[in-house]
C-alpha cells in the first residue's frame, strides 16, 4: 500500500517533468507553457520526487531504493506511452493524480 | 578534441555494441525470464498446482522431512530439504547417492505436499525455470568455462556500450518521454532511446553486478595472493557451507537430530529456516546443516549453522554478523538476482528487463537500417549485412517462440518419456533453429510480419493449451486465488497481443513503405535526370 502510495507520487513527477517540456506540455494543454509554469512544473516534480524517495526509504532502505529504480522505469514508461498516443489522458490525469494519491492516503489511515 | 572523443565514442558504441548483441539479447533475455525462475518451474508441474499454502510449523515440516528421508533414502549421502515459500508451496526432500568411482553423485527430487505430508504424486521430469536461469550464464550444450568467460565478456561490451551510450545519446535525458512512432528510422532512436533511459539505473546495475557475480573467476589474484592454496583456500574460508565432508566407515544408527534442533530454536527462536542438508546421514560423518532465510534483505548468502550430527554440538556459524566487504559482495549479487523480490518488484525487475531486451533489439535494428540506407538502389546487399539481417530476426523474433515452443513441450510431451526434460530442451532449440533456417532465406518485412503472427497465435494458444492438459485453466485459478498462475495466462494473452499488434504495424508500415519508395525512387530518378 505504501509503495503504491510511492509509485503514485513517481509518476506525478515524471508528470510534472514531462509538462516542464515545452513540446508536451503543447501537445497536451494546446497552448505554450509560460516560463514561470515551466518552472513551477519542474520544481514540483523535484520536490514530489523526493518525496516518493523518501517514503519508499521509510520501508526498507535497501528494498525501498529498488523499489525506487522500478517505479521510475514504470513511471517513465506509462508516461511516455501515454504521451505518444492518448495526450488527451493526460489532461484528465493532472486531477486524477492527486485526487488518487489524497484518497489512498485517508484509505490507509481509515482502514 | 571535443570533435573526435565524440566521433570516437560513437564508433565505440556502434561496434562494442553491434559485435555481441545476439548474445546480449539472448542473455538479457534468458536473464528477465529467470526472474520468474521458481514461477516457471511451479507452472512446468501441473501436479504442485493444487496444493494449498503451507499451514503447518517449519518445525514439524523438517521432522516429517527428516523421518521421510530417513525411511525413503536411508543410505543416501546427502538429505536435503527446502522449506516451501510463497513462491513455492511444497516442501522438496531431495537426497543424493554415491554411483561408485569417478562417477557424479546423482540426486533423486521428491516433494511433500506441506499439509498432508504425503509424497505429490504425478510429478513430471522438467527442468521448469532452471533451464532459463543456467541458460543465463552457461549457454547450454558449451563447456561451462568458455560459456561464463563468453558470457563475462558480452557483459564488459554491455557496460562499455552503456557508458558510452549516455555520452553520444546526449539527448536523452532532454527528450526524456519523446517516442514518435510515426517517423521511420527515428522511431528506432526514438525506442531505443527510451528503452534505455527509463530503466538506466537497472541496467547499469545488472551489467556491473553480473560482472560481479563472476568475480572470482574473471580477477582471482587477490586470493591468490592472500591466501596459500589461492582460490581454493579463499572458498574455504568464504564458503564454510561448500567444503566437502568425508564419509567415515563407523556406521551410525540415530543421528543427533533433537539435540541439533533444541540448540538451535533455543537460541535463534525467530530465525525463519530456508533449507536444511544432512551430510553422510547413516555413518558417523554426519553433519547437519541449517540455512536462515534472508527474506527481503539485500543479502546473498544465507546465515548458516553446522550442527555435529553425532552429538549435536554447534561446530560452525557463517555470516550470523556478515562484515562489510561480505555485505558489498553479498549486497550486489542479492540485487542482481533479485531473489528477494516479492511480487511488485519482481514485476518491476521484468518490466526493466524488457527494456533492456527492446533496447539491445532497437540498436541491432538500427544498425541494419543503416547499413541498408547507404546501399545505392543498384547495389546488392553484402554477405555482412545479409548475416546481421538473418540474425536480427532469428534471436529477436526466434527466441520468443522457441520460449513458447518450451512452454508447449512441458503439456504435451508424454509424462513418462525417458529424458524427458532434455527433450524440452531440446524443442526449445529445435523451434530456435528451424527459425534462423527460415530466416537464413527470408530476411524482408514480410518474414517479420509472418513470424510476429506466428508468435501472436502461439502465445494465445499457450493458455488454451494448459487448459486441455491439465483441467484448470484462467477461470479457476483466478477463483481459486491462484494469482502465480493466473499471471501466467494473462502474461501470455499479452505478449501474444504485443506480437499483433506489432504484425498490424509491420502491416501498415509495408504499404506505406511502398509509396514512400516509389516516391525515393521517382526523386533519385528526377535527380539523375
Amino acid at each position: 500500500m505504501i509503495y503504491g502510495l510511492a509509485m503514485l507520487l513517481c509518476l506525478g513527477a515524471f508528470y510534472a517533468f514531462a509538462m516542464a517540456k515545452t513540446a508536451h506540455y503543447k501537445s497536451v494543454f494546446g497552448t505554450r507553457p509560460s516560463q514561470e509554469q515551466t518552472k513551477r512544473f519542474n520544481l514540483s516534480g523535484w520536490i514530489i520526487i523526493l518525496l516518493s524517495f523518501i517514503v519508499n526509504l521509510s520501508q526498507a532502505i535497501g528494498y525501498g531504493s529498488l523499489m525506487f529504480c522500478g517505479q521510475m522505469a514504470l513511471s517513465v514508461l506509462l508516461i511516455a506511452v501515454c504521451l505518444t498516443y492518448k495526450p488527451n489522458w493526460m489532461r484528465s490525469l493532472f486531477y486524477l493524480l492527486p485526487l488518487l494519491a489524497v484518497i489512498m492516503v485517508v484509505s490507509s489511515q481509515v482502514f | 578534441m571535443k570533435e573526435s572523443f565524440f566521433r570516437s565514442m560513437t564508433w565505440l558504441h556502434t561496434w562494442v555494441g553491434l559485435l555481441l548483441c545476439w548474445l546480449l539479447f539472448l542473455i538479457f533475455f534468458a536473464g528477465t525470464i529467470s526472474f520468474f525462475r521458481h514461477e516457471i518451474s511451479l507452472w512446468n508441474q501441473p501436479a504442485v498446482h493444487n496444493i494449498d499454502h503451507n499451514k503447518q510449523q517449519q518445525q514439524t515440516l523438517i521432522e516429517s522431512g527428516l523421518a521421510y528421508l530417513n525411511s525413503a533414502a536411508p543410505e543416501a549421502n546427502r538429505w536435503w530439504i527446502g522449506l516451501p515459500s510463497s513462491r513455492q508451496p511444497e516442501l522438496q526432500v531431495s537426497h543424493r547417492h554415491s554411483q561408485g568411482e569417478g562417477k557424479r553423485d546423482k540426486w533423486h527430487d521428491e516433494r511433500l505436499d506441506p499439509n498432508t505430508l504425503l509424497p505429490i504424486e504425478g510429478l513430471v521430469d522438467t527442468k521448469g525455470g532452471n533451464f532459463f536461469y543456467r541458460l543465463h550464464f552457461d549457454l547450454h550444450y558449451m563447456d561451462r568455462k568458455l560459456a561464463r568467460w563468453l558470457v563475462c565478456f558480452a557483459s564488459l561490451f554491455m557496460l562499455i556500450a552503456l557508458i558510452s551510450g549516455i555520452v553520444i545519446h546526449k539527448r536523452i535525458f532532454k527528450d526524456l518521454f519523446q517516442f514518435r512512432p510515426q517517423k521511420g528510422v527515428r522511431a528506432w532512436l526514438d525506442a531505443h532511446n527510451l528503452s534505455s533511459v527509463l530503466a538506466l539505473p537497472f541496467h547499469l546495475m545488472i551489467t556491473y553486478t553480473g560482472l560481479i557475480t563472476l568475480i572470482f573467476m574473471l580477477f582471482p589474484n587477490p586470493a591468490e595472493t592472500l591466501y596459500e592454496d589461492g582460490l581454493k583456500g579463499f572458498r574455504a574460508d568464504f564458503y564454510p557451507e561448500r567444503q566437502r565432508i568425508e564419509a567415515s566407515n563407523k556406521k551410525l544408527d540415530e543421528p543427533a537430530f533433537e539435540a541439533a534442533f533444541t540448540h538451535f530454536y533455543q537460541n535463534w527462536p525467530e530465525q525463519k529456516i530456508k533449507r536444511v542438508i544432512v551430510d553422510h546421514p547413516s555413518n558417523t560423518a554426519v553433519n547437519i546443516k541449517i540455512y536462515g532465510d534472508n527474506g527481503t534483505l539485500i543479502r546473498d548468502e544465507y546465515p548458516y549453522w553446522q550442527y555435529s550430527g553425532t552429538t549435536g554440538e554447534l561446530l560452525k556459524t557463517a555470516r550470523l554478523d556478515p562484515s562489510n566487504a561480505e555485505m558489498l559482495y553479498g549486497g550486489m549479487i542479492a540485487v542482481h538476482s533479485g531473489r528477494l523480490a516479492h511480487p511488485g518488484l519482481r514485476w518491476l525487475y521484468f518490466i526493466c528487463g524488457i527494456a533492456g531486451c527492446v533496447m539491445i533489439a532497437s540498436g541491432c535494428i538500427m544498425w541494419a537500417k543503416r547499413i541498408k540506407e547507404r546501399l545505392k538502389p543498384t547495389q546488392t546487399a553484402s554477405f555482412g549485412l545479409k548475416l546481421v539481417e538473418t540474425l536480427n530476426i532469428a534471436t529477436i523474433m526466434g527466441l520468443p517462440l522457441a520460449t513458447a515452443g518450451f512452454f508447449y513441450a512441458n503439456r504435451l510431451l508424454p509424462p513418462d518419456m525417458v529424458a524427458r526434460a532434455d527433450k524440452e530442451v531440446l524443442v526449445f532449440f529445435v523451434v530456435w533453429l528451424a527459425t534462423t533456417l527460415f530466416t537464413s532465406l527470408f530476411r524482408d518485412k514480410r518474414a517479420w510480419q509472418w513470424l510476429a503472427y506466428c508468435n501472436a497465435a502461439i502465445w494465445l494458444l499457450l493458455p488454451v493449451c494448459s487448459a486441455l492438459t491439465t483441467h484448470s485453466n484462467l477461470l479457476t485459478y483466478i477463483q481459486d486465488g491462484k494469482w502465480i498462475l493466473a499471471s501466467f495466462d494473462l502474461a501470455f494473452i499479452t505478449t501474444a497481443l504485443v506480437f499483433y499488434l506489432q504484425a498490424k504495424k509491420l502491416a501498415n508500415k509495408a504499404t506505406a513503405n511502398k509509396s514512400v519508395s516509389n516516391k525515393r525512387t521517382r526523386v533519385t530518378a528526377e535527380q539523375r535526370a
